[in-house]
């Protein structure tokens, strides 16, 4: 990071490699759209070159920082559409069952993803930086700018509501 | 779903399931204890854990996320030009004690000047002063004795 901020371009493409998956996985799963994910991707890591001085080592992970980032812009772009019409082979494509449970996989996979874009976004987001991207509480926390307890919470909220929808017939 | 077991029943259940997640191993000991003592007689508890472990067991599955082909060098060529910056402002600004080293150095050369002046410039001064103070008085008495 501190190549980074000397903007140093190769430690930046290094950079890249290693979070972009993440983010723009993040960020698909987010908006539902591939395409507006590629476009807040590239916001994002412009960001991280842009204000590179201003990131404190001390002060949090710089996988906290970009998903915070990341999880902004995309709340910033919420505020301006209102894409809720997720697309589903964005997230089915990810998957991959084998050839007998193909179907069955691909009806859980459009269900949940449905469910999941209906989830309010706060939900859908402590749930997705937990289970998907793998982050702490405490640094889901710090993304979405509240409490431990309140992301504690809003998971609990987001599970029920997913598991509920799982045992609907 | 009203099955009981010890402190566990199917609505207690439903809190700890959805607050812990359908791992048991990550639940406190005895409500995990209790929990799957419930799984064993109540078939709503037990369609209720199996659809949790769906839902996670496809959340973790979208971890394995690959970004699209391109992208990476779409932001590379995104990248602002860097601003070109003078070597020595870089160099100043690049640590801390620089910018302080650069501060620090006049008033450092300013004394060591200052120190190596030779005296006669005290002489020089009061000379000065001298003939500044007294000049009035060397008028007068000319004046008044031509």
């Amino acid at each position: 990071m501190q190549r980074v901020r000397d903007r140093d371009q190769v430690a930046f493409g290094l950079l890249l490699e290693r979070h972009l998956p993440a983010i723009h996985g993040y960020l698909v799963r987010m908006t539902g759209s591939p395409a507006d994910a590629d476009e807040l991707a590239q916001e994002t890591f412009l960001r991280l070159w842009t204000r590179a001085a201003s990131y404190r080592p001390g002060a949090a992970k710089l996988t906290t920082w970009l998903h915070r980032i990341a999880h902004n812009l995309c709340v910033d772009e919420r505020r301006k559409v209102r894409p809720e019409v997720l697309d589903e082979p964005a997230l089915i494509a990810d998957q991959a069952p084998g050839p007998d449970r193909h179907h069955e996989a691909r009806e859980t996979a459009a269900r949940l993803t449905r469910a999941i874009g209906e989830l309010p976004v706060a939900q859908r987001a402590a749930l997705l930086l937990a289970q998907v991207q793998g982050l702490s509480n405490g640094e889901i926390a710090e993304i979405l700018n509240l409490s431990v307890r309140a992301v504690e919470s809003l998971q609990a909220r987001a599970r029920g509501t997913l598991r509920e929808r799982m045992t609907e017939t | 779903m009203n099955g009981e077991h010890g402190d566990m029943n199917d609505d207690r259940f439903l809190w700890c399931l959805d607050h812990w997640g359908s791992d048991l191993a990550a639940w406190p000991e005895a409500e995990a204890r209790a929990a799957r003592l419930l799984l064993e007689v109540s078939p709503d508890a037990r369609r209720h854990f199996e659809a949790a472990q769906e839902v996670a067991n496809w959340l973790g599955g979208l971890r394995a996320h690959t970004a699209p082909p391109g992208l990476r060098t779409r932001i590379l060529a995104r990248l602002p030009e860097p601003t070109p910056v003078p070597a020595v402002l870089r160099w100043l600004t690049a640590r801390m004690w620089r910018p302080v080293l650069a501060a620090a150095l006049p008033l450092v050369v300013g004394f060591v000047v200052g120190i190596g002046l030779p005296d006669r410039m005290d002489a020089l001064f009061v000379e000065e002063i001298s003939t500044l103070a007294f000049n009035d008085i060397w008028q007068e008495l000319d004046d008044a004795n031509p």
